[in-house]
């Protein structure tokens, strides 16, 4: 249960911008978090990533039209700047359809931030993290944060059927990694 | 989720990122300059076109004749400054 809905947190940054700011932020840094987590995989780059993402809400929220979707538009900003970052951090620029070819599956084994006596959660990320990054979005998003197909395809800017598309796919691939790695 | 955050991770980040809003952001003082150097630079670019195609007046020097279309460019209306752009900015002369 959330301690604000969205619309008194916009209420109250149309009368007090910091108070406003301070409830969204309350509410949004756990799931908008651990979704960047989920692109970068480093801690490190999630941190940076996370920061960010809420200074960039925060210069833009007055130009925020309420008639849309918060929630898309806050995963919009922090999927944008997770890859980003993502992308930065590889020194060269790769497209969102691009194959992963490891590098970020790599990246798991990595990180301090990581729990690897749980092997099934680590198989189960690290087929995650094979798949296209469109199919991971979209089943990251629909997995992890129960969200419908239309606010998905406002985040990743496709639309529904291709991210249910997207989806099915992901997860067909994911159980066949499993298995095939079980 | 085999991932987790530093002890404490979440606690304080909402007072640290407020502290960081409470500073000026770095990019205000690029807005300010980019606020100035859009007109500016439109000025200057159709400045270069008219002293190219020969319509500044022929008594301004080099020196005075910038600054003086410069702020006569100033003076326009946007209706008039998109006009004398499209006007100008595929004139043949220019591309010679």
């Amino acid at each position: 249960m959330p301690d604000y809905n969205n619309n008194s947190i916009l209420d109250t940054i149309a009368r007090d911008t910091q108070a406003g700011f301070r409830m969204l932020v309350h509410e949004y840094k756990e799931p908008v978090y651990w979704h960047i987590r989920r692109i970068t995989v480093l801690h490190h780059d999630a941190e940076d990533a996370l920061q960010e993402t809420f200074l960039r809400i925060f210069r833009n929220i007055g130009n925020f039209n309420r008639d849309l979707s918060l929630d898309a538009w806050i995963f919009r900003i922090a999927t944008n700047e997770a890859l980003r970052l993502k992308q930065r951090n590889k020194n060269s620029t790769i497209p969102i359809d691009a194959p992963d070819n490891g590098a970020t599956v790599d990246r798991l084994i990595a990180d301090e931030y990581c729990d690897y006596s749980d092997a099934e959660a680590i198989l189960f990320q690290r087929a995650i993290l094979s798949l296209p990054p469109k199919q991971q979005l979209a089943f990251n998003l629909r997995y992890y944060n129960d969200m419908d197909y239309d606010t998905i395809a406002d985040i990743i800017n496709s639309n529904a059927t291709t991210v249910k598309a997207n989806y099915h796919a992901a997860k067909e691939k994911i159980i066949r990694y499993i298995n095939s790695h079980f | 989720m085999p991932y987790r955050v530093p002890d404490s991770f979440f606690d304080d980040f909402e007072d640290r990122i407020m502290a960081q809003t409470a500073t000026p952001p770095a990019t205000a003082k690029k807005k300010s300059l980019r606020r100035w150097l859009i007109p500016t630079g439109i000025a200057a670019a159709v400045a270069a076109i008219m002293l190219t195609v020969n319509i500044a007046p022929a008594s301004l020097d080099d020196s005075e004749s910038y600054l003086d279309i410069a702020l006569a460019f100033d003076n326009l209306s946007n209706d008039e400054r998109t006009c004398l752009i499209d006007a100008f900015q595929d004139d043949i002369f220019f591309n010679q």
